[in-house]
């Protein structure tokens, strides 16, 4: 265990020492990093999903993909708030070694284990995935693996806090897929609801 | 001066206007974009989402060095006009901002129903009274007709069924 810290420690130096040396690269990573722009992006592009067809086929996958991102997103909140209630309370890099980290960014006080917005990112990325695989989807990926990048660069997750989110996102996202087949005919009423009233 | 929660909100409702006239672009929705030619709705809609980003991260933004935001009980500890504990710039928690998001794309779509059914009120279904019965349901009805139209037929046709 204590071989793989001080791994996602060098890990966590080696791409945080990059910060602070271009400041163009630092306003991008400080913009990925930042705890809005992605999580704007990202749902934004799932509203565009549930509005944008162009065929009623499209239409009913477009709409499971949300769904299931939307559900995703719940489950990843819940195994969150379990880990850090009671999981490792690990400190984040600028509690842990205030002089060696160039943070970027301000200095978050919640445990740095895992990191939610690598979780909530790849679980919208992969909850649409698995629904409807295409550039929308490609896009999301991006972007996650950017915030991903991101929030070690600013110095406020180590690549361990990253990689644990990514999985949790990835299971959350899963395990929201698997529900949506087991709750049908559910998910088939519910959307069959909404447009009655024109909605989806 | 607004507070972070009325900047983020407007920052939200710009940017959710814009890719709602976006999609009714690309999805051919007549009844939902404002505009006649549908180019125009990509044009207003990508100039809304630049404008909502711009405001929020250049303009509105008291603090663009952080992601600034607080807590539901932030607000009430240090007040709505400046809910910023003083000595740490925290952000709004998670809950909040889900909440106003949820709250400026509602927003956002009563707005988008509200000025296409306005402006498009002369928009004429052109499905025929015979083939009433296989009309496109949801959100594809929106190509022919308002939204304010949909929900005039689809009530017309329930008090037509009693």
């Amino acid at each position: 265990m204590d071989a793989i810290i001080s791994a996602d420690e060098t890990l966590f130096f080696w791409i945080n020492g990059l910060a602070g040396k271009m400041p163009i690269l630092d306003w991008l990573m400080r913009l990925f990093g930042d705890d809005y722009f992605v999580f704007t992006i990202v749902p934004l592009l799932l509203l565009f999903l549930w509005v944008g067809f162009r065929s009623a086929a499209q239409r009913e996958i477009n709409q499971r993909a949300v769904l299931c991102a939307v559900i995703a997103i719940g489950l990843t909140g819940l195994i969150i708030h379990f880990i850090t209630e009671y999981g490792p309370d690990r400190l984040r890099p600028s509690d842990a070694y205030p002089d060696l980290v160039n943070l970027i960014a301000y200095a978050r006080t919640d445990p740095s284990f895992p990191s939610e917005s690598a979780a909530v990112s790849f679980a919208f990325a992969t909850g649409v995935w698995l629904m409807k695989r295409g550039r929308l989807a490609a896009a999301m990926f991006f972007v996650a693996v950017l915030l991903c990048f991101a929030r070690v660069y600013i110095g406020v997750h180590y690549p361990l806090d990253i990689v644990a989110g990514v999985a949790i996102g990835i299971l959350a996202s899963l395990a929201a897929f698997g529900i949506l087949r087991i709750i049908e005919p559910l998910p088939t009423w519910f959307l069959k609801l909404i447009r009655i009233h024109y909605m989806a | 001066m607004l507070t972070f929660v009325g900047v983020y909100f407007l920052f939200i409702y710009l940017a959710s206007l814009g890719v709602l006239q976006i999609a009714a672009s690309y999805a051919n929705l007549n009844g939902l974009s404002f505009f006649k030619r549908l180019k125009w709705g990509y044009i207003f809609g990508a100039l809304l989402i630049v404008g909502g980003f711009c405001w929020f991260y250049i303009v509105g933004n008291p603090h663009p060095e952080f992601g600034y935001a607080f807590t539901v009980s932030d607000l009430f500890r240090y007040g709505w006009s400046n809910p910023m504990p003083p000595d740490i710039g925290l952000v709004m928690g998670e809950g909040e901002s889900v909440i106003f998001f949820v709250l400026a794309v509602g927003f956002a779509l009563l707005t988008t129903i509200a000025i296409s059914s306005i402006v498009k009120f002369r928009l004429s279904p052109r499905i025929p009274e015979e083939m009433k019965e296989e009309a496109p349901e949801g959100l594809e009805a929106l190509r022919e007709m308002t939204f304010f139209q949909a929900i005039t037929r689809s009530l017309r046709n329930g008090k037509g069924k009693e």
